[in-house]
């Protein structure tokens, strides 16, 4: 247990030089472009001279680029992220009430798919060749191909023609709500991952169940359950959780869209506004945010290795 | 004997299998409808007409109905294939300009140029590609250039990781030596000689990439990033259904289905050229024609044998 503690010590600290290179590097290509801080700021408002130099001098936009950076470092790190400049509002503030949202979408979806697709995969596996098998493979082929979004768009369509009470607009006061709320495109998303990992896990066990090792296991007369679920599964899970990371970086991406569709309360919904309006502390926050909760999945992917595969030593 | 060695090429096994033919067939019906738009479409797509609409599908004069401002979905819908497509081809065609000669002067000569390159990848690839292109697209501006340009970066270290990794694998061979010996120059040796060699394995990815371009470019232009209107593509087309969802939901469901449809038969081709790449998986002529073929020179040879 000690050394679990510190490794995921280790790997937190390793993680501070990525971010701090990829904050910089964001920072400094948002301001690549021609768009006038100064007049995102402003907005609708009349924009008179006196006005503008008020705004510079607040924002303090006048500044050279790379004390600007440090200054925004400084605020991030103590805990100020910022003004938004639409509103004027904390950033803080703005995103904290959204964050529930997005992280329930990413983790639900993420956990569901990569269960599913372990046993799905498992099943398709062991009756390769056989209808069951094609059924669950062309079901994974659909989902594999189509994008998640289109999936959710369809599934939009169905839900309003058919379920005359469902509405997909609106809030959340509990938690119960809260779960109805984010439950389809949760599903949906996770279907989009399973049908990857899903495939991943099939080929992967067949190959597993081919190896030689296998006969002689068989040879020395151990039950089929032994077979599959101790020798082969266990080494046959480690390439899909190599795909999981990759398929966890998609669903943060996919959770964007999918709140989009279902007019979620989340910060996808933000981080396109954002993006369209030239509104750059916003998306630098965003950005950072999501880049850090998809570090730690990674590496609760790199743990799970350890706890799947005894041969694999934590460093 | 000359009879016999032409049999053996047909040995390389079968290329058109069934998914590859129809794949294929769609994939054919696709470009050529895209390529032709401007003349199979009924209507100019950008055209309005108030007075039609919102009608229904299947109506007269309307195959597929018309929007909010009656412009026809049947016209825009062709024309909307042509901008993605079209737009999904410069994303590769950047990639494969960018990513493969990168990918290859480093897989090539290695070294300290390689390290740096690669570190550079990694941080890069450390970013979910959705997010960058996000990024790149609120650093460039929103539009069909900005768009196509940030999925072109996003999608340029995987196909240079690509070109390298098969370049290390080729440049150790003999033919490469034979060419050193010869006192050839680099550039020479990776693009006339080696490029040759590694081209096939790309190409299955590359059509891959085309196919989750067109969807990658459609989720930027539903989210308003990429292309704008009154331009459409199947993105924006995607987005206008959206609002229409309860009145006219064919708006939604035909562009879906053009993506849907074209994402799935990408997927499918790029299977059967990977499959016939790939000695593995390339379907072989079953044991029974084998064994014909085998009889049959066989025979050939006893006949000239005794001749």
């Amino acid at each position: 247990m000690k050394e679990y503690v510190k490794y995921i010590g280790k790997r937190i600290i390793a993680m501070i030089p990525i971010l701090l290179i990829v904050s910089f590097a964001i920072f400094f290509l948002l301001r690549l472009s021609s768009t006038d801080e100064a007049a995102v700021i402003i907005g609708e408002r009349q924009a008179t001279d006196e006005l503008k130099a008020r705004v510079t001098q607040e924002y303090g936009l006048d500044k050279p680029e790379l004390i600007r950076y440090f200054d925004w470092l400084k605020g991030v790190v103590v805990g100020d992220f910022g003004k938004d400049y639409d509103s004027g509002q904390d950033i803080g503030e703005l995103i904290s009430s959204r964050i529930p949202v997005t992280l329930g979408l990413v983790l639900i979806s993420s956990a569901l798919g990569l269960t599913f697709a372990i046993i799905l995969g498992v099943i398709s596996a062991l009756h390769r060749n056989k209808p069951l098998d094609t059924g669950i493979s062309l079901v994974m082929l659909f989902f594999c191909s189509v994008p998640s979004f289109l999936v959710s768009v369809l599934v939009l369509l169905i839900l309003t023609k058919f379920i005359p009470g469902y509405s997909f607009i609106g809030t959340y006061n509990n938690f119960g709500e809260f779960l109805q709320r984010i439950s389809v495109p949760a599903v949906i998303m996770a279907l989009n991952q399973l049908a990857l990992l899903g495939r991943v896990t099939r080929s992967s066990m067949v190959s597993q169940l081919q190896a030689p090792y296998i006969v002689t296991a068989n040879a020395k007369g151990l039950t089929d359950k032994d077979i599959t679920y101790k020798h082969a599964f266990h080494n046959a899970v480690i390439p899909v959780l190599t795909v999981a990371g990759m398929s966890f970086a998609n669903a943060i991406g996919g959770t964007v869209l999918i709140e989009q569709i279902f007019s979620l309360p989340g910060i996808g919904g933000l981080l396109v506004s954002a993006v369209q309006g030239g509104n750059y502390p916003v998306v630098q926050i965003l950005v950072m945010f999501m880049l850090i909760v998809y570090l730690i999945m990674s590496l609760i992917v790199d743990v799970l290795y350890v706890v799947v595969d005894p041969r694999v030593k934590l460093q | 004997m000359k009879a016999n060695v032409k049999k053996r090429k047909s040995n390389n096994g079968v290329f058109f299998t069934l998914p590859v033919i129809v794949s294929g067939v769609i994939l054919f019906l696709i470009l050529a409808s895209a390529l032709l738009a401007k003349v199979i479409a009924p209507y100019d797509p950008e055209a309005t007409d108030y007075s039609a609409s919102l009608t229904r599908a299947f109506s007269a004069g309307h195959l597929l109905g018309t929007d909010k401002i009656g412009r026809d979905l049947f016209s825009r819908l062709l024309c909307g294939a042509q901008t993605s497509i079209f737009n999904a081809i410069l994303i590769v065609a950047f990639e494969v300009i960018v990513g493969v000669p990168i990918g290859m002067v480093c897989g090539y000569f290695g070294g300290r140029l390689d390290d740096l390159v690669m570190r550079v990848w990694d941080v890069v690839c450390a970013i979910p590609s959705l997010l960058l292109a996000f990024v790149l697209v609120a650093a460039f501006g929103k539009g069909t250039y900005s768009g196509v340009i940030a999925l072109g970066i996003v999608y340029t270290p995987l196909t240079a990781k690509l070109a390298r990794s098969l370049i290390m694998t080729e440049k150790s061979a003999v033919y490469v030596e034979a060419c050193k010996s010869l006192g050839y120059s680099h550039a020479r040796i990776m693009f006339v000689h080696i490029l040759p060699n590694i081209v096939t394995t790309m190409i299955a990815q590359f059509t891959l990439d085309i196919g989750s371009a067109i969807t990658a470019m459609a989720t930027l232009s539903y989210l308003g990033l990429g292309v704008q209107a009154p331009k459409a593509d199947w993105g924006t087309l995607l987005k206008d259904g959206m609002s229409m969802l309860y009145l006219n939901p064919v708006l939604l469901i035909a562009p879906a289905l053009a993506i849907m449809i074209t994402a799935i038969a990408v997927n499918v081709f790029s299977d059967g050229i990977q499959a016939y790449i790939d000695p593995g998986q390339r379907k072989m002529p079953t044991f029974k024609k084998y064994r014909k073929k085998l009889l049959k020179s066989e025979t050939l040879k006893s006949a000239e044998g005794a001749a």
